[in-house]
């Protein structure tokens, strides 16, 4: 219970540290942010069509298959390696298709 | 809309005006020739260093490139060669991408002189195919083998943005078997941003436009009328597409149209440009064609700046040395032999089994008709015949397509390439594609020597990768396809 209120107060921190900013802002934070509790490295896209865009977050590092989630019909994140725990991965997921809709 | 106001209605010159220094484009001619001259007999010392910088992964200045264009003694050559080949391994590793072209339509508005397609050549049979010949084209070519295309259009209204996207969707939407294209790349006239933006909604991999000569005064003499004959509307023709969001684009020069030291000049200077304006991001490749015979076209045989063999190996080994993070490409228009001796100084793409007649892929035929193509092409082996020689050369083949639906993009791509990393992705992906191709449309005897080209590059890959990449192997083999890292 105390790990879920803390990963909920992590999510509320960044909601408040992004509110306001340009997308590929938003998604820069939010990339770091991962990197910190994860240490999983993070990228995000902007999908027209196959092609997935770069626009924000990490990359450029040794090579891992690298899992892709579609975010929205607009944006996608790749990350290295699925290292977010299960427990934590939907919420993450719900908030980032949240913020990314607004 | 007329053609005569369509033409009227492409150019928009305020799009480009922020990107002028004092009015006036990066391409200072003056100053080119000085440095082509100041920079005559280079110390070989001196040329070392500038190698030594190469290796490094740095681009050079001009004045570097200029010395190095400079160099007579056919050591110093040699050494430059292998520096090439080098560089170009330490930053893609020892894979080449493959690729086929594919013309659509052959109308175009301009009076290019040396063009097979220009407006006022009689001999050149028209046509713009139907998105269900284009449906058959790419069918062909799946069949094939391939999984990346270079689409191509003549400059003309019925070529306009709406139908290219058309005709790449079409192409995506393609499937044989196990088999489809998965990027499509785009080789069309300069289009004003909002032109680009259609073509960026619908997935393009890499936007290419080629200046042709970067010679100002050739230019307006090879260009007498038509859209064309703005030279700065061309030049800037990347900066408007990275400015739509295109972030993977590209460059070349035709060589043959003026002096070929002063091209390169040209494409380093575009080079730097690009990554001027937009954080680092200069061109994803860069393509150096030579001219070649094309129907009704007499200044192919009457220039004065043919390049030679010799020269055109010299030309390649400079541009690899000048910008060595970036790709480049060696087209069909070179005959085998010249292929054989410079890839391995330093390209990373070439086209195989290529056909540029309009609809020429379902004639089924080997036979080249110039009333319908551009230019005459010198190689038309089979991707088959190409791959085989390529892994008999040591190289692995590959269809790899992953950076580009994964969002290794723009400042991405271009920031590994520059620390020389893109291998690490490319060689596993390389080996998973090279399999599918292995298994689907090899012949015997590629699939036996293929397969010993993927042993060797597979041992030499770190461990944190090499068991993923075996368990893809497994699976491919098992029937699974598009799996990548």
């Amino acid at each position: 219970m105390k790990e879920t209120c803390e990963f909920e107060k992590w999510l509320e921190q960044i909601e408040e540290k992004i509110k306001e900013l340009p997308v590929e802002e938003k998604l820069e934070i939010i990339a770091e942010e991962i990197y910190s509790r994860y240490d999983a490295r993070v990228w995000f896209s902007e999908i027209s069509g196959k092609r997935w865009s770069y626009i924000a977050g990490w990359g450029g590092y040794d090579p891992t298959p690298v899992h892709q989630v579609l975010l929205s019909p607009r944006y996608g994140m790749t990350i290295e390696e699925e290292r977010i725990p299960e427990a934590e991965r939907e919420a993450l997921l719900s908030f980032l298709k949240r913020e990314l809709s607004t | 809309m007329s053609v005569k106001e369509w033409m009227g209605n492409i150019i928009k010159e305020e799009e480009d005006e922020k990107f002028l220094e004092g009015g006036k484009d990066f391409i200072n001619d003056e100053e080119i020739e000085e440095l082509l001259q100041k920079n005559r007999n280079p110390e070989p010392q001196k040329v070392r260093d500038i190698i030594a910088k190469s290796l490094s992964l740095e681009r050079l200045e001009p004045e570097e490139t200029a010395t190095l264009l400079n160099v007579e003694d056919e050591d110093l050559w040699e050494e430059m060669y292998r520096a090439g080949g080098e560089i170009k391994r330490s930053v893609y590793g020892d894979r080449i991408v493959t690729f086929a072209p594919l013309y659509c339509s052959n109308f175009c508005v301009n009076s290019c002189l040396y063009c097979g397609f220009r407006r006022d050549n009689n001999l050149q049979k028209r046509h713009r195919l139907t998105l269900e010949e284009v449906r058959r084209e790419t069918e062909i070519l799946v069949s094939l083998g391939h999984k990346r295309l270079v689409v191509v259009y003549g400059e003309h209204p019925l070529s306009d943005a709406d139908y290219i996207a058309s005709t790449i969707q079409t192409i995506y939407d393609t499937k044989v078997g196990n088999g489809e294209i998965r990027r499509v790349n785009v080789n069309a006239a300069p289009m004003d941003i909002s032109r680009y933006k259609i073509l960026k909604e619908v997935g393009i991999g890499t936007f290419q436009v080629f200046q042709e000569t970067y010679h100002h005064e050739t230019y307006r003499q090879l260009h007498p009328s038509g859209i064309k004959s703005n030279y700065q509307w061309r030049l800037y023709a990347l900066h408007r597409a990275q400015e739509a969001g295109i972030d993977d684009v590209a460059i070349g020069a035709l060589f043959g149209l003026y002096d070929w030291k002063f091209e390169v000049m040209g494409l380093l200077y575009h080079t730097i440009d690009l990554e001027k304006h937009f954080a680092g991001v200069g061109p994803h490749t860069i393509s150096f064609p030579r001219l070649e015979p094309a129907v009704n076209t007499p200044l192919v045989e009457e220039t004065k700046y043919r390049v030679s063999d010799r020269d055109f190996k010299r030309l390649v080994t400079v541009i690899r040395l000048s910008v060595p993070y970036t790709g480049m490409i060696l087209t069909a228009r070179e005959p085998a032999h010249i292929r054989r001796d410079v890839i391995p100084v330093g390209c990373t793409q070439i086209d195989a089994s290529t056909r540029i007649g309009i609809g020429a892929y379902s004639d089924n035929s080997n036979e080249q008709e110039l009333e319908r193509q551009q230019f005459q092409i010198g190689d038309s082996r089979s991707l088959d015949e190409v791959i085989r020689e390529l892994a008999q050369m040591g190289y692995i083949t590959s269809f790899c397509t992953a950076d580009y639906r994964c969002g290794r993009t723009g400042k991405y791509f271009m920031d590994i390439a520059k620390k020389g990393k893109i291998h690490y992705f490319c060689i596993p992906n390389a080996i998973l594609t090279f399999q599918e191709y292995l298994e689907d449309y090899a012949s015997p005897q590629t699939k036996e020597i293929g397969e010993k080209v993927i042993q060797e590059h597979l041992s030499s890959l770190k461990d944190g990768i090499k068991p993923k990449v075996e368990e893809y192997l497994q699976r491919i083999k098992k029937g699974e396809r598009d799996l990548r890292v």
